[in-house]
Order: C-alpha cells, then sequence, then structure tokens
C-alpha cells in the first residue's frame, strides 16, 4: 500500500490500545485523522456526495465493531482503507440496476491479419502538462467514470488505490487471471476516451 | 508479432513483466510499425493521468469536513444504544 505511516507512529499504538479500550475521544480522533482521506476513496467509487458520505460513516462503524479484527501487524490507515473500499463496493452491488454495457467499442480494433485499422498518433503533450487545469483533470475522472464497472472497479482499485493483482482479486471476488485481463482493457479503453482530447488532430 | 499481439502485450512490457524473448519481439514490432510506438507512448501517458487526475483533488480535502466528524460520532452513539 502507498499510504500510512501509522507503524512508524508511537501514538498509532496506543490510539488503538485506547479504542480497543472503548474510549470515545480516541474514536473521535480515528474519525478525525482518518475521514478526509478515506471521503476520498469512497467518492472515486460513487459519483452521488451523499452515498460516499454514507460509505464512511458506515466503514467507520463497521470497523468499530471489528476492531477486535484487526491485525496489529497491518496499519490502520490500510485496514480503515479496505473497509471502506468494501463498504463502497457494498454501496454498488445494491443500487446496480441495468447490464453493463460492452467495454469493446473503447478497445483497439484489428483487421484478419491483427493490423491496426486506426492508426494510433501521438498526444499534444505529456500528462503533467496536459492536467495543468482542473478542468482537464476533471475530463480525465469523468472518462475513468464512463469505463463499464467491471472495469472501472479494477482500475481505481490497481492503479489509483494502489492495491495489488491479489488484493484486488480477493475484494471483488475474481481471479487474478480475471484481474489482469479487465485492467488491461480498462487502459485501453481510457487511453482511447482521453485520446479523443488529447491527440494531435491530422491536417 | 502483429499489431494485436503487440497491443496485447502492452502491459505485460510496462510492468516490465514481459519475458526477454517477448519483449525483443515487441520491440522488433515498433521498428517494423512505427505508428505502434504511440501505443506506447500514450499508455504511458494514460497511467500518469489517471494518477494526476486524483492527486489533485486529494489535496484539497486535508482537513475532514465537519459535518461528515459530526455525523459519524452521532450514528457510533446510536449504533451502541442497540
Amino acid at each position: 500500500m502507498t499510504d500510512g505511516a501509522d507503524q512508524d507512529h508511537p501514538a498509532a499504538a496506543s490510539l488503538l490500545a485506547r479504542l480497543r479500550a472503548g474510549e470515545e475521544a480516541a474514536f473521535e480522533l480515528m474519525v478525525r485523522a482518518h475521514a478526509s482521506r478515506l471521503l476520498g476513496v469512497a467518492r472515486r467509487f460513487l459519483s452521488s456526495e451523499e452515498d460516499a458520505r454514507d460509505v464512511v460513516q458506515e466503514a467507520f462503524l463497521a470497523a468499530f465493531r471489528n476492531l477486535d479484527g484487526f491485525q496489529g501487524g497491518a496499519q490502520l490507515s490500510t485496514w480503515l482503507h479496505r473497509i471502506t473500499v468494501n463498504a463502497a463496493l457494498m454501496k454498488l452491488r445494491s443500487c446496480r440496476r441495468r447490464p453493463e454495457e460492452s467495454i469493446d467499442e473503447l478497445l483497439p480494433q484489428f483487421d484478419d491479419q491483427g493490423l491496426s485499422t486506426r492508426l494510433p498518433r501521438e498526444w499534444i503533450g505529456h500528462a503533467h502538462e496536459l492536467l495543468e487545469r482542473e478542468e482537464d483533470r476533471k475530463f480525465v475522472r469523468a472518462s475513468i467514470r464512463k469505463l463499464p464497472e467491471s472495469y472501472r472497479l479494477v482500475l481505481l482499485l490497481r492503479d489509483i488505490d494502489g492495491w495489488d493483482t491479489h488484493e484486488t482479486a480477493r475484494l471483488l471476488d475474481l481471479t487474478t487471471g480475471a484481474v489482469k485481463v479487465r485492467l488491461h482493457r480498462a487502459r485501453l479503453a481510457l487511453r482511447t476516451l482521453l485520446a479523443a482530447r488529447f491527440e494531435v488532430k491530422t491536417a | 508479432m502483429n499489431c494485436r499481439e503487440y497491443v496485447d502485450f502492452l502491459m505485460a512490457y510496462v510492468s516490465e513483466e514481459l519475458p526477454p524473448e517477448q519483449a525483443a519481439a515487441f520491440k522488433q514490432h515498433i521498428s517494423d510499425c512505427p505508428p505502434c510506438i504511440h501505443y506506447l507512448e500514450t499508455y504511458r501517458e494514460t497511467l500518469a493521468m489517471e494518477k494526476l487526475a486524483y492527486a489533485e483533488q486529494e489535496a484539497l480535502f486535508e482537513e475532514a469536513p465537519e459535518n461528515l466528524v459530526k455525523a459519524i460520532l452521532a450514528a457510533r452513539g446510536e449504533d451502541k444504544d442497540r
């Protein structure tokens, strides 16, 4: 995982002890220390702000109920992160309605010989130049939201949240092979969506 | 290697998981088919953009929204009484 320095933090161990002792002030400390980051996580998964806040609330309550399940070796921030992702996935499952759209039309196309039918072109700049403006970063986030959900979730968990293939497979109840295939397709599809804005135009 | 196979190998190539023989065939394809270099370059830009798109957003929320903290603490109270 990318985040958290709990292990090196002497305060974290004593916070845990106080949490286990049922101290109210310790619960508030935990909430204040982690709520903002976890809200960021929940927002990536859920487009509604209300749902994202619900998920963070559910995650803290679940964490508190299951403090005994917290292994000392793990980091508190990582453990809370995982609980939040699980809560977000559960929320998504509960409001899933229609069957998912196909990702095929966003993938590169080839002819019978396996040659590209539409040659890729270069982009007008590099990521850090092209995403200087919030408007462009918003476009990227909106493009990710356009991916079919089963692909979007893998991309968020692997590329943004930083879980490895194995953890992602566990969270989504998939095989590691399926995670790899979906991640590859999700990135290719996102590349197609981003190319529409960032590719050099032909004369 | 044709373009389809080349694209199939992009992820493994970028994460340096491609066995040497396939990595060599991958590189050979780029010299045979120059436009395919743009797949590789823009695949990498896509990965960089994913991260930048969220990193900047997160920097905006350093402190927990007070109303969310209050709501969680209130819900904790109710949860305990149940």
